[in-house]
């Protein structure tokens, strides 16, 4: 048989890489090969001389701490904020009611929605003065004044992580409810048999079971939201007063306004480690859970 | 479910009927939640669609009755194509967009089929390889990428722009269409050959057409993620005449003293700049969901 042949043949191996080459040469050349680029600009502060570490002493500097800080607050605060959202989101719509494909469907839509108009909207209801989250403040009587929301140094990352969480929810919820689909049914109606409540049946039984969805969700949209450049640029562009400085607009401004591409390749090689640590964190704690079970 | 809601076999018919209709009402109940909750998260978008149909010259008002358009009023849509260039960066938007769609697909449909149904040496090294790109954060390569389109001439020209869209769709991509090749059973493609078909002419008559709703999945995807793309075509565009949608908004409007009309035009451009990748979503999220779930979702 001809498909037999194929198998072995030297022809398989010449059609696996002619295939695969025009992907692999793409990827290679805008993304492999610029990262090498960031990281050997990491390593040679001045050019000419020789491979070095001196520039990551610049990690010690409260600008960088800042930065590192808020991308930190973004990420864990926005994950928490998803979670929230998405956990109850994903039980309800688990249900068998009418209406429960429309619904999924639309709560994955934000991840469709461009950053742009992601901003326009949260600049808008955010707005001091017309925006519609202090007119109905001011018309329920549960502010005095108006808020800067985006304009306080107080209020700004609060700010920023909303509109993270928001962009950043579908990505959770989709894992949450996948994860609860493959909730056996014995499980739910033997706890139910036991007599458990609502508040048990939680706790006891769809919470151990989400444990590891809830920390792969956490990790993936983590990531993601520390090392995301475009909504805190567009929302405030790192102000007030530096309070929304993440690591992705630091190395924009070390690269384009301080037009230091050294240090703007520490802030770039510091945030792909940092994502690495949590994967491999990610990976640890679900590698001592199933030798735990074992 | 409480116990008085549970059918109690052979207590009667009419314990029957109301336990059902109890069961119906209280699902009843929870689709009218469903929907309140789904209307509640998605209103950040939904809030600058309807803003985008107000009366421009009373937009900024302090009547919370104003808040809501009264009537379908275009006005705000016609200053945003009128007084920006927003008609322009849309025909760039959608240039760059599709042929990104086209480039990724040419891409990754052929490496996904020898993923999927090859066994050569390097096949796992392939998939390693694309799993590390995607997991590189944008913001890190921005630059040196720039520097290397420099370098090749593709700086400020959109064959670089659609270049580096398309990579960043590969790996994605590929993952999804790998996973629908391998549920094509192999038993055609063996028929094929049986026949006298050769590789090539059974990818054309065989898998190709088995292959559409995978590939209208990845090339909804791609499209989606050209189309949003803000920070590349930030960086790599830099004649106003070039921008793509997102960035000639952002040129527009930044730094603009926003009044009435201002954020009128702003609320039609974002929804302008949202419909396509809105509705493709929408004709296409059955497909999409199944993809973001076996890879992650990478904005």
């Amino acid at each position: 048989m001809r498909a037999a042949g194929l198998k072995h043949s030297v022809y398989v191996q010449i059609a696996g890489v002619v295939l695969t080459a025009p992907a692999i040469l793409l990827l290679s050349l805008v993304v492999v090969l610029p990262f090498i680029t960031a990281a050997w600009w990491s390593l040679s502060p001045e050019p000419g001389s020789g491979p070095t570490l001196a520039g990551y002493r610049w990690l010690l500097d409260p600008a960088f701490f800042d930065a590192f800080k808020h991308s930190l607050t973004i990420g864990v605060f926005s994950v928490l904020l998803e979670l929230v959202i998405a956990i109850p989101a994903a039980i309800l719509l688990n249900q068998a009611i009418p209406g429960r494909g429309f619904c999924r469907a639309a709560l994955m839509l934000p991840w469709a929605v461009p950053t742009i108009a992601v901003a326009a909207a949260f600049l808008w209801l955010a707005n001091t003065n017309y925006g519609l989250f202090n007119q109905l403040g001011l018309g329920l009587g549960l502010l005095n004044a108006p808020i800067a929301f985006l304009g306080s140094p107080a209020l700004a990352l609060p700010s920023v992580i909303v509109a993270h969480a928001w962009k950043g929810l579908p990505l959770v919820f989709v894992i949450i409810l996948s994860a609860l689909q493959s909730l056996p049914p014995e499980l739910m109606e033997a706890a139910r048999v036991d007599g458990a409540g609502r508040i048990a049946q939680f706790t006891h039984v769809i919470l151990p079971h989400l444990k590891p969805s809830i920390a792969l969700a956490a990790v993936l949209s983590g990531i993601y939201n520390f090392s995301l450049f475009d909504i805190t640029f567009l929302l405030t562009g790192g102000g007030p007063a530096g309070e929304t400085t993440t690591l992705p607009l630091l190395l924009y401004t070390q690269e384009f306004k301080a037009l230091d591409t050294g240090r703007a390749a520490v802030v770039g090689v510091s945030i792909f480690a940092a994502g690495l640590m949590a994967l491999a964190a990610l990976a640890w704690s679900s590698f001592t859970r199933e030798s735990r079970r074992t | 479910m409480g116990t008085g809601l549970r059918e109690v076999p052979g207590s009667g018919a009419g314990r029957t009927i109301t336990a059902a209709a109890a069961r119906r009402r209280r699902s009843r109940l929870l689709a009218i939640l469903a929907l309140v909750m789904t209307l509640a998260i998605l209103f950040p978008f939904l809030w600058i669609v309807l803003s985008s149909f107000r009366d421009p010259q009373n937009f900024l008002t302090l009547d919370l009755r104003d808040a809501l358009p009264r009537s379908l009023d275009l006005s705000s849509y016609r200053l945003a194509l009128g007084r920006t260039d927003l008609f322009n960066w849309v025909a760039n938007s959608l240039l760059v967009a599709a042929s990104t769609t086209v480039l990724s697909l040419l891409v990754s449909a052929p490496a996904a089929f020898a993923l999927s149904r090859l066994e050569f040496r390097g096949k796992s090294a392939v998939q390693w390889f694309s799993m590390i790109s995607y997991a590189v954060p944008s913001i890190i390569i921005v630059v040196p990428l720039f520097l290397i389109l420099v370098k090749l001439g593709l700086n400020n020209s959109f064959a670089g722009l659609i270049l580096v869209h398309a990579t960043f769709t590969i790996p994605f991509s590929t993952w999804v269409l790998r996973d629908f090749y391998q549920s094509i059973p192999r038993d055609l493609e063996e028929a094929g050959y049986v026949d006298g078909a050769g590789l090539l002419q059974v990818l054309r008559h065989i898998v190709l057409p088995l292959s559409i709703p995978g590939l209208l999945a990845a090339g909804a995807y791609a499209f989606i993620l050209s189309w949003n793309d803000f920070l590349f075509a930030l960086v790599i565009m830099d004649e106003a005449a070039a921008y793509t949608a997102p960035v000639g908004v952002h040129a527009y409007f930044t730094g603009r003293f926003l009044g009435e009309s201002t954020w009128a035009q702003l609320m039609a451009a974002s929804s302008i700049v949202s419909l396509p990748s809105v509705l493709l979503f929408g004709f296409f999220q059955r497909y999409l969901v199944s993809g973001f779930l076996s890879s992650g979702v990478k904005g």
